[in-house]
């Protein structure tokens, strides 16, 4: 007669495929399979993302840097997996999300200080509580323009920076962000990566960056996540650890050339594959 | 219902419930739509009760005193009639621009 295995001394419990968690761990993804249209794009994927960190994912075109975090935030159903933040569901768990087309994200019919309130409104948050939390992240941004204006009364950087300050009025314990700078010119990208790492030095969000500009991909990152092409795996976890706020110095930085030639070395390995 | 989908996938990730989404987004997307096929029947409505009361037999307004002034040569009252329901049907269009502007502010800027 066979024993339950679980009488066995030696059997410590269901074992997820021989992949250790980190301790720093936020978010876990276990076993995630995705395809499209009969092609698998993910199969398998495990990978834990790190508390308080800011994770930038890079990779070749089409690989599903995008998909990726749509599927953690929940905006994309998975086909199998888990996902979980601090071991809660999603629907337990308060997130943000920053897109890339601004002008679409923001509702126009609100003013900008409207579109800020409007998650703390239907959260139930009282008035003179979400008068309070405006004001205090008008004075994070430093915002110099007048708010009760409307989001197409305001340059392309503006309304981003309402997006990142909308997205950051529910205290989320993760922040994504896709392709936050693609639309946004020189200046205004500067300008919101101080920004965002500002924020995240004050209040320890974890961040997670869609990027396909490389420089800003390290630039802001305390790991780089490099993804392989269709089928898509984990090509390498870079670490850049910098101190921080990092200014814009640091881009001639010999830890940042390293990390960005190592970075380029990886992609132009998985491109050729 | 054609909001756009980034504007719901915001919504969506803010955790607002279903009715909210609908009410507060699809609902507002729609006005601009709406004021369009306003502006629309205003005018048609405008035409048919024109011709309503030229033919259906009414005892009043302005397309009964057009049919009248035409069946008694009174060519100077036909054609004021025909002007004026011109100039009406051009102001009601006006009137509800006006106010789609006014609503739907954001319409051909965002």
């Amino acid at each position: 007669m066979t024993h339950p295995l679980s009488l066995n001394p030696d059997y410590k419990g269901p074992q997820l495929p021989q992949y250790a968690t980190r301790p720093d761990t936020h978010v876990t993804i276990r076993g995630l399979s995705k395809a499209f249209a009969g092609q698998p794009l993910y199969t398998d994927l495990n990978l834990d993302l790190p508390r308080g960190k800011i994770v930038s994912i890079f990779g070749p075109n089409g690989c599903g840097k995008s998909t990726l975090m749509n599927m953690i935030a929940g905006l994309i159903p998975v086909d199998k997996g888990d996902i979980l933040f601090d071991g809660k569901t999603l629907a337990q768990t308060t997130i943000g999300y920053v897109f890339q087309n601004y002008r679409d994200a923001l509702f126009p019919w609100m003013s900008a200080r409207a579109n800020i309130a409007y998650p703390l409104i239907r959260h139930g948050m009282s008035k003179a509580d979400v008068n309070a939390r405006v004001e205090e992240l008008t004075q994070m941004f430093d915002i110099r323009f007048d708010l009760k204006r409307y989001p197409y009364e305001l340059s392309g950087g503006q309304q981003q920076t309402v997006c990142i300050m909308r997205a950051l009025a529910t205290r989320p314990e993760v922040m994504f962000l896709d392709e936050p700078f693609s639309a946004l010119d020189f200046e205004m990208t500067l300008f919101i990566r101080d920004k965002l790492q500002e924020v995240q030095l004050a209040t320890g969000v974890t961040m997670l960056i869609v990027s396909h500009d490389l420089e800003d991909a390290v630039f802001l990152a305390d790991e780089i996540l490099l993804l392989t092409r269709r089928p898509t795996q984990i090509a390498e976890i870079v670490p850049f650890d910098l101190p921080r706020p990092r200014g814009s110095e640091i881009m001639s930085h010999p830890e940042f050339i390293r990390v960005k030639a190592h970075t380029l070395e990886i992609f132009k390995r998985e491109m050729a594959l | 219902m054609n909001a756009k989908k980034t504007r719901l996938m915001a919504a969506k990730v803010m955790g607002i419930s279903r009715w909210h989404i609908f009410k507060d987004i699809m609902l507002m997307e729609s006005l601009a739509q709406t004021f369009v096929g306003l502006r629309t029947g205003v005018s048609i409505a405008l035409v048919i009760v024109i011709v309503a009361e030229m033919f259906i037999g009414s005892e009043t307004g302005l397309g009964h005193r057009i049919i009248d002034a035409q069946q008694v040569f009174n060519i100077k009252d036909m054609y004021a009639s025909i002007l004026i329901t011109g100039a009406l049907g051009y102001l009601l269009n006006l009137a509800f621009l006006l106010i789609e502007k006014k609503t739907v502010h954001w319409n051909s800027k965002a």
